[in-house]
């Protein structure tokens, strides 16, 4: 693992992703949506902490999978990722400084939530952040590395990322959605970002679906390796 | 010393034999041409030098196995293909900034790199750059890193003329300076005018190797003079001694208007052996 090659890389991911409008939208979309919300509904008691705890889910779980496997189906379907390949870059420094990118973009951005909203534990809120923004992260690596084209990349990954964004918000309608949530990283966060109780197995839920990616990807990695 | 050393490589594709057998050795500092139709097995020798595809027989580049090749090698080749992807929302400066960092070269290079190839504005966006200049922009990624031996797919494929000119100048120069270079081409022309050392690739195998000069001359079995006199009429005559004096009393009647000797080229060389064109 070379840093310096990790380091470039990141930049250029950077560089790239301020000319790339689509992408750079969404790491702004929910942080604005909420903001705007918020403030136009700041008179309704409680409305502040349903916004906040509903987008900020969002953007930890919608986004980094979007994101993740828009920029590896693109870098695999324009042929780049086989030149850095051939230029002395491994696949694990590549994604690392992929998923570093979207890591740091995700909790910069993902932070403007405390700044305007009602967050109980901020340490707990940018954990949370982190651990959803890292598993979705994982998921769209595996999506990117599945799919060797970008519109199909986000044909399929804009669809996973809508159903467990929107997850959590639906387990307030439907006990069966909730029982479902409740199996996912996606329910658990979304029960820490509105400040509510955790119990041990919601931490285990996440690691367990994390171990999960993890193996997938894993998998999808040594496959991509020998295509690449 | 030899840099590139092939013996014996064959490759199949789901039972269908794209290369069988192909031997071949390119020298440093050579510039070597494959020249063959499309489909005829070229990108997938490349690839199978660059370390992207498994093979049976042995190639070797620098004397390192190529289906085992370190990474250290990544730092003495450089790859040009028709298919090299470049970030096109990025600058070319940006994009070479980027190579150059993984290569560990000094960014100031960049420029006089830049000026090489003959891409002036630095700060164009890749993606706007016209297939001309975006082969010019890969070249330069190519060369950055001062590569001892660069595999160049089909350079000048769909360029016009004095881009292609351009890029034959830039090859001269590099061979002159001591650089091994591996060129792939349908352009019977391109490899008279470059190449040290042609082989003729069709249907997976090497039919000819050589000097093209020697080549054109061996398979010259025409080898005919044609007088087109001033009065419009056009008379061949064998290029031999007991025509000699027939050519002279042309010339001595004031009655030629032009004179042309044959002149087979690698195509003619390459229809004769295979009995399929080149430029399919």
């Amino acid at each position: 693992m070379r840093i310096q090659n990790v380091g470039a890389l990141f930049i250029k991911q950077g560089k790239d992703c301020i000319k790339n409008a689509p992408v750079l939208l969404l790491f702004f979309i929910y942080p604005v949506v909420s903001l705007i919300l918020t403030q136009a509904m700041k008179e309704q008691a409680g409305s502040s902490e349903l916004f906040v705890s509903i987008f900020a889910t969002m953007h930890a779980v919608f986004t980094p999978i979007v994101a993740a496997s828009s920029f590896i189906a693109e870098e695999r379907e324009k042929n780049t990722l086989r030149v850095l390949i051939m230029s002395n870059v491994t696949l694990r420094e590549y994604l690392l400084s992929v998923g570093g990118f979207i890591l740091l973009a995700n909790l910069l951005t993902g932070c403007s939530f405390i700044l305007y909203g009602p967050v109980k534990s901020i340490l707990l809120f940018i954990l949370a952040m982190a651990a959803g923004s890292l598993i979705s992260i994982v998921l769209g690596s595996c999506i990117g590395l599945f799919l060797k084209n970008a519109a199909a990349a986000n044909g399929i990954s804009v669809p996973i990322g809508i159903l467990f964004a929107f997850l959590p918000m639906l387990a307030n309608f439907n006990e069966k959605i909730a029982a479902v949530a409740d199996l996912t990283y996606a329910g658990q966060l979304g029960r820490l970002m509105a400040g509510k109780e955790v119990s041990p197995s919601g931490f285990i839920v996440i690691a367990f679906n994390l171990a999960i990616l993890s193996l997938i990807s894993g998998l999808l990695y040594k496959r991509s390796l020998l295509a690449e | 010393m030899i840099s590139i050393c092939i013996d014996q490589l064959s490759k199949s594709f789901g039972g269908k034999k794209v290369l069988n057998k192909i031997s071949l050795k390119v020298s440093e500092g050579e510039l070597f041409g494959l020249l063959g139709p499309s489909g005829a097995g070229k990108t997938t020798l490349i690839k199978i030098l660059t370390g992207q595809l498994s093979y049976s027989g042995s190639a070797h580049i620098l004397g390192k196995s190529c289906d085992r090749l370190e990474r250290s090698i990544y730092a003495n080749i450089g790859i040009v293909t028709d298919n090299s992807g470049v970030y096109e929302r990025l600058s070319c400066y940006d994009n070479l900034r980027l190579f150059a960092s993984l290569h560990g070269v000094k960014k100031e290079i960049i420029p006089a790199i830049l000026a090489r190839v003959g891409l002036d504005n630095k700060r164009v966006r890749a993606g706007k750059l016209s297939k001309g200049m975006r082969q010019r922009l890969i070249l330069a990624r190519a060369l950055l890193h001062n590569p001892k031996i660069l595999f160049l797919d089909e350079p000048t494929s769909g360029l016009d003329p004095a881009t292609a000119n351009d890029i034959h100048s830039l090859l001269l120069d590099l061979k002159a300076a001591g650089t091994t270079i591996f060129l792939t081409t349908h352009n019977m022309h391109e490899a008279h005018k470059l190449c040290d050392h042609v082989a003729l690739l069709c249907d997976g195998e090497i039919v000819e190797y050589g000097v093209p000069d020697e080549l054109c001359r061996k398979y010259n079995d025409k080898n005919t003079i044609t007088i087109l006199g001033k009065d419009g009429q056009s008379v061949c005559f064998y290029n031999t001694p007991e025509y000699a004096a027939a050519i002279a009393d042309y010339f001595s009647m004031d009655n030629v208007a032009a004179i042309h000797s044959s002149e087979p080229n690698l195509e003619t060389v390459f229809m004769k052996l295979t009995g399929k064109e080149l430029d399919r």
